[in-house]
């Protein structure tokens, strides 16, 4: 208010005039109008950005009137009382004390402002243009550090010291492996902390499997990944066995495939490798979005959360109107939603294992491809247009990048998936199996006695030879399609699997028919109903054999997940489409090719912010016109580049990261405080690093893995979150129903989205941390670990203290804190016979330690 | 107290060692950690005329013509197909379409036409003459204090409706902050030992409430039926309390000591600050449940001595106890099961007896006992449920799901009591007068609480005008 009162007695009537467009009538007109007329869009020809704008305008009625300010268009539609007239139409009424103002203005001849600009064109925003090459690069120096450095010269900011050894190491083990470093495994870095031996733990630890875990986790977030959820046994979000996608993204991450394949895969595996099961389980990211009650909100999620994690892109504002900030209409909305429109989820067996209940492979594939796309009026899935089918593409303003539909040819393994080699020898392996079993019993017992052996022996043999022949007759269907032979090999299937199925009837007849001869009189009627049904089954396959001597029942090997509660067993079992759209590979090819502007900065700002628990650009879904270009435009723009040009690989950007000073800086802002703080207190540029708090699966995976708990096996199907175990915390279920109750404490990954996880301190982490059973075995054996580490001729105290805080805290302790730490183990020790034997007073200190703020804080 | 800007709140923390006296200490330091403080934070537009919430919501949709909505035109166009009633227009589509549908093609949510009578008697209580059905007598003693809204709607079908009725969001729009994350964001902590947001109860749909507030507002569950009502309240591992409070000390001197190295870290302040406010949660908890120090008449009162009032009135009765000691937003659900035991799509007679009398006395028993206290004058009482049911029958004697008009009571707080505000048809299908969609009770609340809703409202999360809701003035005093 001063400052107005002052800019007041200062200008003249016209300069108040500007004042106020500048403070109030700008602001209005830009948070309420632009959108639909600024440079995004200029609904009925009008701008309104800049004065000359609205003034070049000719109407009927002038937009501004100067004689008679109330008979100004602008200001007969924004007083307009009928709701069809009136602007903005959504909303409130402008106010009337901001509608006198806007009439004062006009009155002085709606004066502008010297130079005014107008609204940049949408393509020009900074995150929609092809990333900047920094100005030659001088090199000599890290390059992270020289364009860091450069911001820090000219803003006069004087950055920390590189962080001590110790914290150092333990900042690196967290980032790249997800848990703190045991004294012995950092000993050769800390005798000598030089260049060569960072780089060789960097090297080291980026090798290591446990890398893929911790970074695993990360890109779960992101992709939102949840086991499956529903009521009871019913499936509604999800798939079972999605944990095969989880592993693929650790073994992607350790074997550093591409980002872009990973793109590719986790979108399109389905049509570029339909019959690598490997990649197969990374179509776990559609499979994820499953949702058994509304196809719409299915694909709305896949949608939203496509464009968010890959392109950064809010494209769920479209879905109900043309996008308010970023050009994306509501059309492009709906050629988002024909991309995907084909696709359903199913899930196929694995090697060895027929039951899809136990494991399996949930996966996309394109089973409907003549389905159409309608837009639907204001995101009213009731309302839909059907006089216009939209076609499917990525969002127009980025239509200069190629987008090519492929249309693709599936090989038969992928239409029928029952023709997979394994499928055959996992059958013919259990059939074998049960005809050994029954020859063993046959020696075991007397032969004669046996009758009904005899028969099962008949009906299993019989097994193997019917299994051939199905699988015989579909093969050839689907390698000859209309071959001379189908006829004859059909035949040949309808008879083979005819003589096992009666032959098993024949034994199940036999089995309850001596059942019977045994049963008391009043347990005899359901055997008698039994053998009745088993008649006339018998009947009844000898029927449909005799009326279609083809007709055989086809192995399946697979499962299509429900398309909504109302599909029928027919409907569902449906042959697979012979082709595949390739829209989805369209889409994914389109996200990672090289004029993408989008895909690698949204990549490498995801990666940044977990290294610098900051990312540049904030928030990380939105690159859209929301977001100004970030203060590291330049880095993040030099990190895209180095990722693509490094094939999309994130290890060497990892190491490209980690190796920068920027990194390693300590984050103490006490030596620098005065100076720094008041030019950049947020640390936009970099001066220190952040200091961060653990996630929750850090938190769990460091006290395991410091006590010598943690069990290191790699992969396999999610855990119970309801029981202990020792493996690491992202392999235990993870859903709406499923949250391990100390790791929720801590902020963990919401399913819903988690692009960021949550800092939050709350008392109820501190009840976690000194109350679980978790944190007091890790005290017990870390204690006890360090206990049998030492050399018992040096052991004191002091020694104690000083490596409990080197291991749990990363620092080496004050006087005064290994004074506090001495006497309490003194104390302990004193009360130690009467109270609490089960702890020893060196698990006491640990525990306490566990405690202490800087346990789960990352320096 | 008065609003602190976001500098002046920042330099508090790190300038205060200990003891925050009677601020709002947990929800000060969360405010400021998450980095979101909202222009609600402790901001009172006028003064208040309550400080404490109990919410108690019944799950799976409670017949609002069996409670307190009664249409005796159901008895007397009993077995008649809406169709062939006057009043058949009700199911004009123009009328229907605001219901969203998530369960396609489901056997539960639909219409059902053949009007099915009430079953059960009303009658007329108190000076207001509210008539209440009989199935809740109880409450009928109370009618006097309560405020019955008859013209409640939402737009889920089904049971989605209980996450709805929380954020006023349909379950399909995704997850949005509930009305107890809001309260909790808009108003401080009462209380330094204990929790300001609490749930007890099964919740199924969504068990949390923060949401993009964070975690922070998220209600605490505690388990009185649990050998540990607060996860990790006690050690799960043998430690002596001296013991235990030894090594809090020597952490807390420990973690004071690195504030020198560390004076701007509010982050290490707030955890000091997080350990002591954890370490009186679990000395106050057990207390606050132990339910044996009240006196046998209250007891009573609360239904304790019977088996089936006893586990809602335990909850009740601790919910007493929360109040006195300053908690804000207490969130009791009733009815196990996924979609809540209300849900009587057959024998409804049966089961909302039973179950009435589950809660009926313990409701009226809390209501008194607050009364008695002088409690009540500044707590208000809810009792909700996410939809009614229909007027037709289902299943041949129960009722389906009906989200077009539905019964909410309050009492309490600054609540009008013995009004009867909106109602529906004549077979109670439309809420036709003064219609309230769920949002409205949440504006009603935040306005006895001191709070403008329109103040409810974060950075990035830009809210719809339908979330901020409409007070309902008729029902305050």
């Amino acid at each position: 208010m001063i400052v107005l009162g002052l800019s007041l007695c200062l200008f003249s009537a016209r300069g108040q005039a500007v004042q106020s467009y500048l403070e109030t009538i700008k602001p209005l007109l830009r948070e309420r109008c632009y959108a639909c007329h600024g440079s995004l869009k200029q609904k009925a020809g009008l701008r309104l950005d800049t004065v000359e704008l609205i003034q070049s305008q000719n109407r009927d009625t002038p937009i501004l009137d100067f004689d008679h300010p109330e008979q100004s268009l602008l200001l007969k539609r924004l007083r307009s009382t009928d709701l069809e007239e009136r602007m903005p139409p959504e909303g409130k009424p402008v106010e009337a004390s901001i509608l006198s103002v806007i009439e004062d203005w006009i009155a002085q001849g709606a004066p502008a402002p010297p130079d005014e600009a107008p609204e940049a064109s949408p393509s020009d925003h900074w995150a929609f243009r092809p990333p900047r090459t920094p100005d030659a690069l001088i090199g000599g120096e890290h390059p992270i550090d020289e364009l860091i450095n450069g911001f820090h010269t000219s803003m006069q900011l004087t950055p920390t010291q590189q962080a001590p050894p110790l914290l150092l190491m333990r900042r690196l083990y967290l980032d790249l492996v997800g848990y703190l470093p045991r004294q012995d495994e950092i000993q050769e870095y800390l005798n000598d902390p030089s260049e060569p031996h960072y780089l060789a733990v960097v090297d080291r630890l980026l090798a290591s499997p446990a890398h893929g875990e911790r970074w695993g986790r990360h890109w779960m977030d992101i992709w939102r990944y949840s086991d499956w959820f529903g009521l009871g046994d019913q499936l509604r979000y999800s798939q079972k066995h999605i944990w095969h996608w989880r592993d693929w993204i650790i073994e992607s991450l350790n074997l550093d495939k591409g980002y872009d394949l990973m793109i590719l895969e986790m979108l399109a595996a389905d049509e570029l490798y339909p019959t690598d099961e490997d990649r197969l389980r990374a179509n776990g990211f559609l499979a994820r979005n499953y949702f058994l009650f509304n196809r719409t909100t299915w694909l709305d999620k896949t949608i939203e959360h496509t464009s968010r994690a890959f392109l950064g892109l809010t494209m769920q504002c479209s879905k109900c109107h043309d996008h308010k900030y970023d050009p994306i209409t509501a059309e492009d909305y709906y050629r988002f939603r024909a991309i995907l429109e084909p696709h359903q989820i199913r899930t196929d067996t694995v090697s060895g294992e027929m039951d899809l209940e136990k494991n399996g492979i949930p996966r996309a594939f394109d089973m409907h491809p003549e389905a159409k796309t309608y837009l639907h009026r204001r995101g009213n899935e009731k309302d839909v247009d059907t006089t216009q089918n939209i076609l499917p593409g990525p969002p127009t303003f980025l239509g200069d990048i190629p987008f090519d539909i492929q249309p693709v040819k599936l090989p038969p393994e992928a239409v029928f998936p029952a023709l997979r080699g394994h499928v055959l020898e996992t059958l013919l392996n259990q059939a074998a199996l049960r005809l050994a079993s029954i020859e063993q019993s046959r020696q075991e017992l007397a032969p004669e006695s046996n009758p009904l052996l005899d028969l099962e022996w008949e009906a299993a043999s019989k097994h193997g030879p019917a299994l051939r022949a199905i699988h015989a007759a579909m093969h050839y269907r689907a390698t000859q399609p209309d071959g001379p032979e189908q006829g004859t090999v059909d035949q040949h299937a309808a008879k083979a699997s005819l003589a096992y199925d009666i032959a098993q009837i024949k034994w199940e007849l036999a089995t309850k028919q001596e059942a019977l001869a045994r049963a008391e009189k009043d347990k005899q009627e359901p055997l008698v109903k039994a053998i009745k049904a088993l008649e006339e089954a018998q009947q009844a396959r000898q029927l449909a054999y005799t009326d279609n001597p083809h007709h055989f029942v086809a192995l399946r090997a697979s499962i299509k997940a429900l398309e909504s509660p109302a599909e029928t067993a027919t409907e569902r079992a449906a042959a697979y489409p012979r082709d595949s759209t390739g829209r989805r590979t369209a889409l994914a090819k389109w996200l990672v090719h090289q004029d993408n502007p989008l895909t690698a900065r949204v990549a490498v700002n995801h990666i940044w912010s977990r290294h610098f628990g900051m990312p540049i650009v904030d928030p990380p879904t939105d690159f859209g016109r929301r977001t100004p270009a970030p203060a590291l435009q330049d880095v993040l723009d030099y990190l895209a580049t180095f990722l693509t040009q490094h094939s999309w690989k994130m290890k060497p950007l990892h190491r490209l990261i980690v190796t920068s000073q920027a990194y390693r800086r300590s984050s103490s802002s006490l030596e620098t405080m005065e100076d720094n703080t008041s030019k950049d207190p947020e640390n936009h540029w970099l001066w220190r690093q952040h200091p961060k708090r653990m996630e929750s699966q850090v938190i769990r995976d460091s006290l395991l893995h410091l006590g010598g708990l943690l069990d290191t096996k790699i992969g396999g199907p999610s855990l119970p979150a309801d029981q202990t175990h020792a493996r690491r915390s992202l392999y235990f279920r993870h859903s709406r129903d499923d949250q391990e109750r100390f790791l929720t404490l801590f902020d963990d990954a919401s399913i819903l989205e988690c692009y960021r996880r949550s800092e939050s301190i709350i008392p109820q982490q501190a009840l976690a941390l000194s109350n679980s059973q978790l944190s007091m075995d890790a005290a017990k054996a870390i204690s006890k670990g360090l206990l049998t580490r030492h050399d018992k001729r040096a052991m004191s105290d002091a020694w104690f203290v000083e490596q409990a805080f080197v291991q749990l805290l990363g620092w080496s302790p004050t006087e005064q804190e290994r004074t506090l730490c001495e006497e309490s183990l003194k104390h302990w020790r004193g009360t130690a016979e009467q109270e609490d034997q089960s702890i020893t007073p060196e698990a006491s200190l640990i525990h306490t330690l566990i405690n202490h703020n800087d346990f789960v804080t990352i320096r | 107290m008065s609003v602190f800007s976001s500098h002046s709140r920042r330099h508090f923390l790190n300038r205060a060692a200990l003891g925050f006296g009677s601020i709002a200490l947990q929800s000060l330091l969360m405010r400021e950690l998450n980095a979101k403080p909202g222009p609600g934070f402790g901001h009172y537009d006028h003064s208040a005329k309550a400080k404490n919430i109990i919410w108690l919501f019944m799950r799976g949709g409670v017949s609002h013509m069996e409670s307190f909505d009664p249409k005796p035109a159901l008895n007397r166009y009993a077995g008649k197909t809406i169709e062939e009633t006057p009043f058949k227009e009700v199911q004009s589509p123009e009328r229907l379409k605001k219901v969203r549908v998530v369960v396609v093609n489901d056997a539960n949510g639909q219409q059902r036409n053949k009007l099915y009578p009430l079953q059960t008697g009303f009658n007329r209580y108190g000076q207001s003459g509210m008539e209440i059905s009989d199935w809740f007598p109880y409450m009928g003693s109370c009618a006097d204090d309560l405020a019955v809204v008859r013209s409640m709607w939402t737009t889920d079908d089904n049971h989605g409706a209980q996450v709805q009725f929380h954020s006023g969001r349909h379950m399909l729009d995704g997850r949005h902050p509930t009305i107890g994350a809001w309260v909790t964001y808009g108003l401080g902590s009462l209380n330094e030992n204990l929790p300001q947001f609490v749930t007890m109860g099964p919740r199924f749909f969504d068990t949390r409430d923060g949401h993009y507030l964070g975690p922070a507002y998220d209600a605490v569950p505690l388990h009185l039926d649990k050998e540990q009502p607060l996860d990790f309240a006690q050690p799960e591992h043998a430690i002596t309390a001296k013991r235990q409070q030894e090594e809090f000390a020597l952490s807390h001197r420990l973690n004071q000591l690195r504030r020198l190295s560390f004076p701007s870290d509010s982050q290490l302040e707030a955890r000091i600050q997080s350990y002591e406010l954890a370490y009186r949660m679990q000395r106050s908890v057990p207390d606050l449940l132990n339910l044996d120090r009240e006196p046998a008449f209250i007891r009573t009162l609360y239904g304790l001595d019977e088996e089936h009032t006893r586990p809602f009135g335990r909850q009740l009765l601790a919910a007493r106890r929360m109040v006195e000691r300053g908690v804000r937003f207490i969130q009791i659900m009733h009815g196990d099961g996924a979609a809540g035991a209300w849900d009587a799509h057959s024998g409804l007679k049966a089961n909302h007896q039973k179950l009435a009398g589950q809660v009926d006395q313990p409701i009226a028993g809390l209501i008194q006992d607050l009364k008695q206290r002088g409690l009540l004058k500044e707590t208000i009482v809810v009792f909700a449920t996410e939809f009614g049911r229909t007027p037709g029958s289902q299943n041949s004697d129960g009722r389906d799901h009906h989200p077009y008009g539905f019964s909410v009571c309050l009492a309490g707080g600054g609540i009008r009591g013995g009004t009867i505000h909106g109602q529906t048809d004549e077979i109670g299908f439309h809420a036709v007068e003064h219609p309230h969609y769920v949002t409205d009770i949440h504006a009603t609340l935040l306005h006895q609480l001191g709070l403008n809703p329109h103040r409810m409202e974060v950075a990035q999360h830009k809210r719809l005008e339908q979330d901020f809701g409409h007070i309902i003035h008729p029902i305050l005093s």
